[in-house]
């Protein structure tokens, strides 16, 4: 009796679980072609006419922690911010130049460097009907300087512009703190400006229009928002400075797992998969998948092992070039990364336009690298671990706990660097503890970090000037300084003139060897082939989304 | 009863505010902190810093802190979200709902399949089904199981590749696009992280059952009952069943505590947007007001389980009186 009991339980648990089971909503065109994970992505046929309607739905590892672009300081609230704002200036995928967005063409430098001008569009609009104007931008820059705001980049804004006017309702007058200043025309436009006569008699710290925008003048409208599990965007505003959207809705769905996101892209409740590399084949062999791997320019994300100079030890350059040539990178990324990232040599990922890798290069060789530790004066102690002056070669090497690619990079320069006769005791931290190690207290030896970086290479000054609150190694390099200094403010702002300074500095420092340079990562997304999305550039493949579309009607 | 009940009360409030001292100790106290997330300047300088912490009141010494947070506290303001910049009372009760309501499935589940379980196998020591009871509740013992919640999203998600069927979604808490609210979609969207945050209460309802059930059984008044010719049914729910039940209830605040506890893990599995979840994060991030309201908030939910339980275990056994 007692067993009829249990079964008819079980059973009535089990049919409430599938009965419940909603239809789905629409139904997924059939895959056109098979998969593939080649280097160029597959390019799929374009429908005749474009199609509209239909819903995309992204994974997000993150929810937006706010939609109020002064107050933001995340990437998931910047994903959200973009939606429902639409930017001053963009990048044009294919040049990557600054061109204008809201504003018009290109920024103008005046003769003498010391300001920046841009037109604003007259059509612009927001979406109640009230005109866009310079007033707005003015009104944003004010909130971006008022110390009682809390907008957490307001001294880069200040290092770059000391004041922002209008001379007229459509043009803008950025006065730039040092003339001349190249990388000020992007700058000039990455906070979204917010409408004047909604946040004017607001707090804009602590309001309730800040998360429930109304009046925005994006491609998306929030329609709906339920913290830590999704959001839902509906296209908002035809006169979108773009052109309207073809899909009728985009939605996050938040999963903070990436091996659940990977699973959530196989059962199809997801469009989008950014899987681990080590879950590439099967993803990118999907029959509804369309695999894309690219290097980005912007968001490249490249991974490092630094030194600490302050170390007298590791302060001697040849103990440096030797460690960096004790390791394999090769074998790192074929082990962590499956192959997909490309060694890098020098300060810029391989995919920005300013790198090259035409640097003293420190590649892997054992002997070789014993070789210069004993032209360095270092000899083996009783315990085989080499010495010098009493002084032996042991080291800690720092990551942050819980990153597994990082453990894999500490772990096995730990096995690398024994060989050659260095100890290395491997420390994992939590994240914030890790962050003021490396960024404030400096205790520490060596540590395992990446960068993800932009398009614009200045961003990278504060990493490698002297008095850059980024040296964590704490490097120092006069000419460096200089080159940066002149990198920066090259007459006539072209990439080609820009990139010949920026060769001079990548050659310094490679032979530096502040940092053991290891790979860029190459980016591995998978889209559902029922979406049509835009062509991969070196921005990837999330600019005019817009343009995204379905491949074909559903229902 | 009023009385005990009062009594019980007011001695909740020294165990509360020793719990709050500790936490916020922790938390405060624990490496790292929020001004690396929440100074974006690379070139900030140590001025900055400490700005920075005067404006969100991190300068002041951790007692003055505690009881600002505190005199906070008791008169509804848990502060604000270094991140967000909301309310975290408001965060809190964005996301109770969820937990709660996830909560109360699992625990529902470790009542429905522990107890018929645990009860059959005491009752029917060492036929087959007892043993196959009892290794399979040894071997859900030994696994975690949230990897056995993860290994169950891939596993539907290979069906679903395999055969286009979806047997259960792999997360969230609704179907996206649904719309209004559909109780269908959301049991279907509840079942297996209620399922898997209430396998370790129905495993230890099973094991702990199964042996009260051993343990009564050998009782005199059941031999007794047995003699005075009572069928086995009568025996086995009214004198069995009811007297082996009596210590779950002491287990199940116990099980309370580990639902609340479990939250944080399963929530970030299941993509599911309750309180564990936010906690995890706000930890992560080092956002004390958020860890400090949440964790504050389940602590209450877990002291109020064990008097609810204290109260219910007088309720079920009448030689329990409150004095």
């Amino acid at each position: 009796m007692q067993h009829k009991l249990l079964l008819a339980i079980g059973s009535a648990l089990l049919l409430i679980a599938t009965a419940c089971a909603p239809q789905p909503t629409a139904q997924a065109p059939q895959a056109t072609s098979q998969p593939s994970g080649q280097q160029q992505p597959p390019q799929q046929p374009p429908p005749a006419q474009p199609v509209k309607g239909g819903t995309f739905t992204d994974a997000s590892f993150a929810d937006a922690a706010t939609m109020q672009p002064l107050l933001s300081q995340d990437t998931a609230s910047s994903s959200y911010i973009n939606r429902v704002y639409a930017g001053l200036t963009r990048l044009d995928p294919k040049t990557l130049d600054v061109v204008g967005d809201m504003y018009e063409g290109k920024g103008e430098l005046s003769a003498d460097g010391s300001t920046l001008t841009w037109k604003l569009r007259k059509d612009l609009k927001w979406n109640d009907g009230t005109p866009i104007t310079t007033q707005d931008i003015i009104f944003t820059w004010q909130k971006m300087m008022d110390t009682n705001v809390k907008f957490p980049y307001r001294k880069l804004y200040q290092d770059a512009f000391s004041d922002v006017t209008a001379p007229d309702d459509y043009t803008v007058v950025y006065k730039l703190t040092k003339p001349g200043f190249c990388p000020a025309l992007n700058s000039s436009g990455l906070i979204a400006p917010i409408p004047k006569h909604v946040f004017e008699k607001l707090d804009i710290n602590q309001n309730d229009v800040n998360n429930k925008p109304t009046v925005t003048d994006g491609l998306w409208a929030l329609k709906e928002w339920a913290k830590d599990d999704h959001a839902s965007f509906n296209p908002a505003y035809k006169n979108y400075v773009r052109g309207e959207a073809l899909l009728d809705t985009y939605q996050f769905r938040i999963v903070k797992d990436n091996t659940v996101n990977t699973q959530l892209f196989k059962t199809q409740e997801v469009d989008i998969a950014t899987p681990d590399p080590v879950d590439w084949d099967e993803v990118k062999s999907l029959p509804f998948a369309n695999a894309y791997t690219y290097y980005p320019t912007s968001g490249a994300s490249w991974t490092y092992i630094g030194f600490n100079l302050r170390n007298p030890v590791l302060g001697d350059k040849a103990v440096r070039q030797a460690i960096s040539t004790a390791i394999n990178k090769q074998q790192m990324i074929d082990k962590i990364r499956q192959g997909h990232a490309k060694t890098q040599f020098s300060i810029f990922a391989a995919s920005s336009w300013a790198y090259t890798d035409n640097v003293p290069k420190f590649e892997f060789n054992a002997d070789k690298a014993k070789q210069m530790l004993k032209d360095a004066g270092f000899t083996p102690g009783s315990d085989g671990i080499l010495q010098k002056n009493g002084q032996a070669l042991k080291f800690r090497i720092h990551y942050n706990a819980g990153n597994k690619q990082r453990e894999q990079i500490a772990t096995i320069s730990q096995q690398y660097l024994k060989d050659v006769g260095i100890a290395v005791e491997v420390i994992p931290e939590e994240w914030t503890a890790y962050l003021k190690r490396i960024g404030e207290t400096r205790d520490f030896d060596m540590f395992v970090l990446g960068w993800s970086t932009g398009v614009e290479p200045n961003g990278s000054a504060n990493i490698w000037k002297s008095d850059g609150g980024q040296n964590d190694p704490g490097y120092k390099n006069a000419e460096v300084d200089k080159l940066f200094d002149q990198a920066a403010t090259v007459a006539g702002c072209k990439q080609e003139d820009r990139k010949k300074v920026y060769e001079q500095i990548q050659k310094i420092i490679a032979e530096d060897q502040p940092y053991v340079f290891l790979y860029t990562s190459e980016s591995l997304v998978a889209v559902n082939k029922r979406i049509q999305v835009n062509p991969v550039t070196p921005l990837g493949l999330s600019y005019d989304l817009q343009k995204w579309q379905l491949t074909q009607k559903t229902q | 009863m009023s009385r005990y009940l009062l009594r019980r009360l007011i001695q909740t409030i020294p165990i509360l505010l020793i719990i709050s001292i500790v936490q916020f100790t922790l938390i405060n106290l624990a490496p790292g902190g929020p001004m690396r997330a929440l100074l974006q300047d690379p070139n900030a300088s140590i001025e900055d810093v400490r700005r920075l912490e005067a404006q969100y009141g991190l300068n002041e010494p951790l007692p003055i802190r505690y009881l600002k947070w505190m005199g906070g506290f008791v008169t509804g303001n848990f502060g604000y979200s270094y991140f967000t910049h909301e309310p975290v009372l408001r965060m809190v009760l964005e996301r109770l709902p969820a937990t709660l309501e996830l909560g109360i499935a699992a625990t529902l589940i470790s009542y429905i399949i522990g107890i018929p379980l645990g009860m059959y196998a005491g009752l029917h020591r060492g036929n087959r089904i007892d043993h196959a009871i009892r290794g399979f509740t040894s071997l859900l013992n030994a696994v975690p199981h949230w990897w056995l919640g993860l290994l169950c999203i891939i596993a539907i998600a290979n069906i679903k590749v395999a055969t286009g069927v979806l047997i259960l979604p792999t997360g969230g808490i609704s179907t996206l696009g649904l719309a209004g609210f559909n109780p269908g979609d959301y049991l279907w969207h509840l079942f297996l992280p209620a399922l898997m945050l209430g396998t370790g209460g129905w495993v230890t309802f099973a094991r702990f059952l199964r042996s009260e059930t051993l343990e009564v059984l050998g009782q005199d008044y059941v031999r007794t009952a047995k003699a005075k010719g009572l069928g086995p049914r009568v025996v086995n729910y009214r004198h069995v069943l009811h007297n082996a039940l009596i210590p779950v209830i002491t287990l199940s605040a116990g099980l309370l505590v580990g639902l609340v506890s479990g939250a944080v893990l399963y929530e970030n599995i299941f993509s599911w947007p309750g309180m564990g979840r936010l906690l995890f994060e706000a930890t992560l991030k080092k956002d004390y007001p958020v860890s400090l309201g949440v964790g504050f908030f389940l602590t209450m939910l877990a002291v109020a389980g064990r008097l609810v339980s204290d109260i219910a275990y007088g309720w079920v056994d009448p030689r329990i009186r409150y004095d």
